[in-house]
């Protein structure tokens, strides 16, 4: 599938978004609101930067952007149309939590608000990731292990971010490199599975069945019905080099997991958090890397016919 | 709405026969005239004498060769690829916007192009490629089944069938009512033992391909020469065996 920049985008920095939301929130909830509201108030802006850029660059990447309110009408059948809903949604509600924290900081029942957020934010991602697993058309993103990456990798952006802004802002939290480093592994090892079974094609759509015909003939195109290029081979009949795909997923693992944790490890040992700043901007090439592949090394079925 | 409502009873579409197809194009010529001026119109074409001309079309013909190993034997298959109106359409349940649609009344799948915002999943969706985005009009456009050409009381009734229909010189594409067993195209299907294509992906297409009849397997047509370097497949008498010998 053709990588555009603006979804490869929009996945990876509402991603993160989302997972910046969910972080602040359990933070909220764990540590009691200990953050001042100066510290809570910069962080819910760059995360709500992060989301609505997102959309925004989702939106311009529209034929018809003037219409995208027509997307949130058919929640009950389409994914797409979910996570409009979902995102939606979460504004009004995380506005209302900032305004009452706002009055009164101490304010525990506040606690429900954030939960609801929570579940909101998951929900997007959530419907971001089935959008792409429900296309059984697309052999690679056919699988549940698309929508674990896409939550994994949100939240582990989010988290990872969200303690560097901690860390800027003068909190410094141990505890948070535990989770930092169990979603690390969770993630990688989700990426992994992913890849390996991307590479095992046990899909039963070849060129064959899309012609009707028994499996045992050999189907070879000879002459294709338009010599020069269409939307279909434009917009699904990317290719990237094998050779160069195995490599990059090796670029993007080492920077989206191994590097930043080799750093949170030294950080740790040598007591000099601030250094954790870099993971983060690893995680971050690392995960576009990722989310560029995704898409890169997708073939469509409709290739068959080419 | 893009739910599928799954009960419509009559089911529109194609039978197309690739035992007769010649692969002339003609389907997918009518096809882009007829289109130009209706449902969906227009088919934009961009650069159509420069260097890499472009444009929407709902028909799309392809050729292959077939190798039966087997049997060693081949044949050229024309394919003419469009949308064949799935009970379970993909491309329908994805749209978010309500502007992919499955007919009640007869199982059309059509876009409207005012409520599409362009986001091209459904064409994702697709496994076929049936969708095709058109780059002006900033929409997803696909085969209408001639929806304004069937139904068309100008016509006369002879001629209220597909373009593409219409076209084929040799007969090779019918048209008519799938969910109705006792109806021509349904017969045609279960006498030729028509096939789905792509089965595996569930989408339960409406439309039927006929495959080619006698050639599968039929050892008395003319053998394939370009074996030659296998020749242990071959029965050799005493002397080819030992020319071959010495020559390899
Ligand atoms: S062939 Fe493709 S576009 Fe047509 S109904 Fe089936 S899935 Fe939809
Ligand atoms: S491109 Fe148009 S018809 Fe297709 S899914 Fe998007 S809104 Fe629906
Ligand atoms: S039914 Fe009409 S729109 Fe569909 S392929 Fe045939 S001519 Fe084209």
């Amino acid at each position: 599938m053709h990588p555009a920049k603006s979804i490869i985008l929009f996945t990876t920095i509402s991603g993160m978004g989302y997972g910046l939301i969910i972080s602040l929130l359990i933070f909220q909830i764990y540590v009691g609101h200990t953050l001042s509201f100066i510290s809570y108030f910069l962080t819910f802006v760059v995360s709500m930067t992060l989301v609505s850029g997102g959309l925004l660059s989702s939106t311009l990447h529209l034929g018809h952007p003037e219409r995208a309110h027509f997307a949130l009408t058919q929640w009950r059948s389409s994914w797409l149309s979910r996570e409009g809903v979902f995102a939606i949604l979460l504004y009004p509600v995380i506005a209302i939590y900032t305004l009452l924290f706002y009055l009164n900081p101490d304010n525990r029942s506040l606690d429900a608000l954030s939960i609801i957020i929570i579940l909101i934010a998951i929900a997007t991602i959530f419907s971001t990731g089935k959008i792409y697993s429900s296309l059984r058309a697309i052999y690679s993103w056919n699988t549940e292990l698309t929508t674990f990456n896409y939550l994994a990798l949100g939240g582990l952006t989010g988290l990872m971010l969200f303690q560097s802004l901690l860390l800027l802002m003068g909190y410094n939290l141990a505890n948070v490199y535990y989770y930092l480093i169990i979603l690390i592994i969770f993630s990688c090892i989700g990426k992994i599975l992913y890849w390996v079974r991307l590479d095992l094609n046990n899909t039963t759509t070849n060129k064959s069945t899309a012609l009707g015909l028994k499996s045992q003939l050999q189907v070879n195109l000879l002459e294709s019905p338009h010599d020069a290029s269409n939307f279909l081979l434009k917009e699904m009949g990317y290719k990237v080099a094998r050779k160069h795909s195995k490599k990059l997923r090796k670029i993007a693992l080492l920077f989206a997991f191994i590097l930043p944790l080799l750093i949170i490890f030294l950080s740790i040992v040598l007591n000099f958090y601030h250094i954790t700043i870099l993971a983060f901007l690893f995680m971050i090439m690392g995960v576009f890397m990722e989310r560029w592949l995704f898409f890169a090394e997708a073939k469509h079925s409709v290739m068959n016919y080419y | 709405m893009t739910s599928l409502h799954n009960n419509n009873k009559i089911k529109l579409g194609l039978v197309i026969d690739l035992d007769i197809c010649v692969g002339c194009h003609a389907c997918a010529v009518s096809c882009k005239e007829w289109n130009s001026g209706g449902h969906s119109a227009p088919l934009t074409d961009l650069n159509t004498s420069g260097e890499n001309p472009d444009g929407v079309w709902f028909n799309r013909v392809h050729t292959f060769e077939i190798l039966d190993e087997e049997s060693d034997n081949g044949y050229t298959l024309n394919f003419p690829r469009s949308c064949l109106h799935c009970d379970d359409a993909p491309c329908v349940t994805v749209c978010p916007t309500g502007a992919s649609y499955k007919r009640e009344e007869d199982g059309i799948v059509l876009v409207n192009p005012d409520a599409c915002i362009g986001c091209k999943l459904c064409s994702w969706a697709c496994p076929y490629g049936a969708r095709e985005y058109d780059q002006v009009e900033k929409v997803m456009k696909k085969c209408t089944l001639c929806v304004d050409k069937i139904y068309n009381s100008n016509l006369p009734e002879e001629s209220r069938v597909p373009a593409c229909v219409s076209a084929c010189p040799t007969g090779a594409r019918s048209f008519g009512d799938l969910g109705d067993s006792n109806s021509q195209v349904s017969k045609l299907v279960e006498e030729r033992k028509g096939v789905d294509l792509m089965p595996e992906q569930e989408t339960k297409p409406v439309n039927k391909y006929l495959l080619p009849k006698r050639r599968l397997g039929n050892t008395r047509n003319a053998p394939r020469m370009n074996n030659f370097n296998n020749l242990e497949n071959k029965k050799l008498n005493i002397l080819e065996r030992f020319v071959d010998k010495i020559l390899s």
